[in-house]
């Protein structure tokens, strides 16, 4: 029995962070009820997998029984304010996001500054791939879900919960907001490199792709140089530390780029590994899929279709005892 | 009231996503107590920005927690966690592989003490798997997650999220997988074992992408979906436009003076508009936004109906009225006044505005020594040893 079994979530949202806090319900047993026709290709819908439709999900009488009610301002409907379901459902727990669900996460994720810290310095600011960023609300939004039910399970009231991504995406901010208010200056985004803290920390571009390499502190950068055939670097007066390093931040790129344009992603994993330093290539998600450290977590399964089978995702919340529905 | 009001959290915890964990878990009432190593204590305690060598970053992780210094490979030092555990609910700790059990603090030796406790890790690789000894920086789990590989231009180079993604939403997962095993104890009596790995939370997020339903490429600021979305540069920042319904489009080329692409008959459509626009529509677009002040452009599409933002600055973003409100203004017990971003959760039968600092290394150490029932001179023998420090004036 999942943990959230006899849990009812009436799910109103259109978009992708209700539908991540929903999903992550559903995959510890509630049943999550969204208004509508099921839809035709279940892999089109993969977020909203495992839950039930109903086309004639009338409200407020559909919330009879509910534990949550999940909805965005736009998609909930009129007259249901919180006064006025905190009276009819004391012990209910609404969650209530302010953005809409087709662009409003993205528009949070230019205004709020988070979509200025990502891209490259010269380039344009860039959204989070894949909508990540409002996958990250859900699973927050989901968190506070969870803590709500435990205090109406405690024996207080239900809970309005008034969700911003904006206010979600600021909270992700913190180095950039502290370093303002301590230091007066805020750092701008500066690609996939940390050149005010370390270097080399970066990802440079190889024959067959991309991979990352870097060093955690000032430790190892004798073994960095050497792993790279560049030992005479090791003891240069200019370089020797990292702070000369993060300095020459654009001139030190330019001596290593070499090394890495002319080798592939499997060489320079095993040049690196060996040297013991903090490694990885740039893999795509179908190849992290394939990936054998993601194969042994079990982090992917095949979804049951009416047609065709398809991949899905699994929780990543490894948990001894509390077990996701149908290997969720 | 607080959900987690009388849960006991000892917390080994260091540096971000852990910290981030318990943050969460302290923000909505745990009881936490941060495990320092005596002497050098928590790594985050040496993290940028500081103000007068005090961490920013540890007073924004940490904040509303307790502290103890404990030297945790003295036998003394073992004997008060022990002490401690059989107090705990929760345990959380973020070390590498194999450090916990190098300290003898493994699951079963935590279970023997205290049976129902809920012990949670994680780290980069998980403590299972080929790599689970590996040490993962953000960096790498970024790269290998494909999440790396998801972000940027679809011509350009592939580009990590700015922000310390994989340990905000490691962190966040950690504190939703406690939560779950809290209801999960109330309703079975059992305890259990979280394991968490950045590189499966970063992973799963591309659920939709492996299903089929995104499509396998990174698409920069444009819309799988939708046309014309896309980030456009004017003369003074960056606008994100965000176009999703026909008579968008129209107001959209209405503001922009494009009038030859509004009468086209074969742009009507939002699927006409997808397949035509790196091809015909990108262009143009971004010349006429380029004769534009971004707040002036925003404010014009604001106007005429058309979804927008400028693309903030962080500096901007904190000094903008949407964001008022938006910082904690605590006064730490190291930096002093200090504003970091305050929970993000609004609830309205839950007070989660943060007013707590962070804790002083070793501040409540005595205080906990004490109430684990130790008498002064044993509290002084074991400061005198180096087991336990902090606390002087407790």
């Amino acid at each position: 029995m999942s943990v959230l079994e006899g849990l009812k979530v009436i799910d109103l949202t259109r978009g992708c962070c209700g539908a991540y806090a929903a999903m992550q319900l559903a995959d510890y047993g509630a049943r999550v009820v969204r208004p509508g026709e099921p839809p035709l290709d279940p892999a089109r819908d993969a977020l909203h997998f495992g839950m039930e439709y109903q086309p004639d999900l009338q409200l407020p009488k559909g919330l009879e029984g509910a534990g949550v009610l999940l909805a965005e301002a736009d998609t909930l409907p009129d007259g249901l304010t919180r006064s006025v379901l905190r009276a009819q459902y004391p012990k209910l727990v609404c969650a209530v996001i302010r953005e809409d669900g087709a662009v409003g996460g993205h528009l949070a994720e230019a205004a709020c500054g988070m979509m200025d810290m990502t891209g490259f310095p010269d380039g344009a600011p860039t959204l989070s791939g894949g909508q990540s960023a409002e996958c990250f609300a859900g699973v927050s939004l989901c968190f506070a879900i969870t803590a709500a039910l435990q205090n109406v399970e405690n024996g207080g009231e239900g809970a309005w919960i008034d969700y911003s991504l904006y206010d979600t995406f600021y909270s992700l901010l913190e180095s950039p907001i502290l370093f303002r208010e301590l230091t007066g200056t805020c750092p701008g985004r500066c690609g996939s490199a940390d050149p005010a803290t370390l270097v080399p920390y970066d990802v440079f571009a190889c024959q067959d792709g991309y991979f990352s390499a870097g060093l955690a502190s000032d430790a190892g950068w004798d073994r960095f140089c050497n792993a790279i055939g560049m030992s005479e670097l090791i003891d240069d007066p200019r370089y020797d530390t990292n702070e000369k390093r993060c300095e020459r931040y654009e001139e030190m790129t330019a001596l290593f780029a070499p090394f890495f344009a002319g080798r592939t992603r499997a060489q320079l994993q095993e040049i690196f590994s060996a040297a013991n330093i903090p490694s990885a290539p740039v893999l795509s998600a179908e190849e992290a899929m394939e990936n054998e450290q993601i194969q042994a977590r079990g982090m992917v399964r095949q979804a049951p279709a009416a047609r065709d089978s398809f991949p899905l995702t699994c929780s990543p919340m490894k948990m001894s005892v509390t077990k996701p529905v149908c290997g969720g | 009231m607080k959900p987690f009001a009388g849960i006991r959290v000892v917390d080994f915890t260091q540096a971000h996503a852990g910290s981030l964990a318990t943050m969460l878990l302290a923000d909505m009432g745990a009881e936490v107590i941060k495990i320092e190593r005596a002497g050098s204590g928590d790594l985050a305690r040496y993290w940028a920005p500081f103000r007068d060598g005090n961490s920013g970053y540890y007073a924004f992780l940490n904040r509303g927690k307790k502290s103890m210094s404990l030297k945790l490979t003295t036998p003394e030092g073992k004997e008060i966690v022990h002490r401690l555990l059989a107090t705990a609910d929760v345990v959380c700790e973020n070390f590498k592989y194999g450090s916990m059990e190098r300290m003898g603090l493994t699951y079963e030796v935590m279970r023997e003490i205290k049976p129902d406790i809920i012990y949670a890790s994680l780290n980069g690789f998980g403590q299972t798997g080929p790599m689970k000894k590996t040490i993962g920086l953000d960096l790498q789990l970024q790269a290998m997650s494909g999440i790396m590989d998801a972000t940027g231009a679809a011509d350009g180079d592939p580009v990590r999220v700015g922000v310390a993604f994989g340990d905000h939403l490691s962190g966040t997962y950690m504190a939703l997988a406690i939560s779950l095993a809290l209801m999960e104890r109330k309703r079975t009596g059992q305890g259990q074992r979280i394991d968490i790995a950045i590189l499966d939370v970063l992973f799963s997020l591309h659920r939709q992408r492996l299903a089929g339903a995104l499509p396998a490429c990174r698409l920069g600021n444009r819309s799988p979906e939708y046309a014309p979305c896309d980030g456009f540069r004017t003369k003074d920042g960056w606008l994100l436009i965000q176009v999703v319904r026909d008579e968008q489009w129209e107001a959209l080329c209405g503001v922009l003076g494009l009038d030859e692409l509004a009468a086209r008959a074969d742009l009507k459509t939002n699927q006409e508009r997808l397949s035509r626009y790196e091809s015909e529509l990108k262009a143009p677009i971004a010349a006429a936004a380029a004769k534009w002040e971004r707040d002036a452009l925003a404010q014009a599409l604001t106007a005429a109906g058309v979804p927008c933002s400028p693309v903030h600055t962080v500096a901007e973003a904190m000094d903008s009225p949407r964001s008022a409100g938006l910082l904690a203004e605590v006064q730490d017990s190291a930096l002093g006044a200090v504003r970091f971003p305050d929970s993000h959760f609004h609830i309205d039968t839950i007070d989660t505005k943060v007013t707590c600092s962070a804790p002083l290394q070793g501040e409540h150490t005595v205080a906990y020594l004490r109430e684990l029932g130790y008498s002064d001179l044993e509290i002084a023998a074991l400061r005198e040893k180096g087991a336990a420090e902090g606390g002087e004036d407790a």
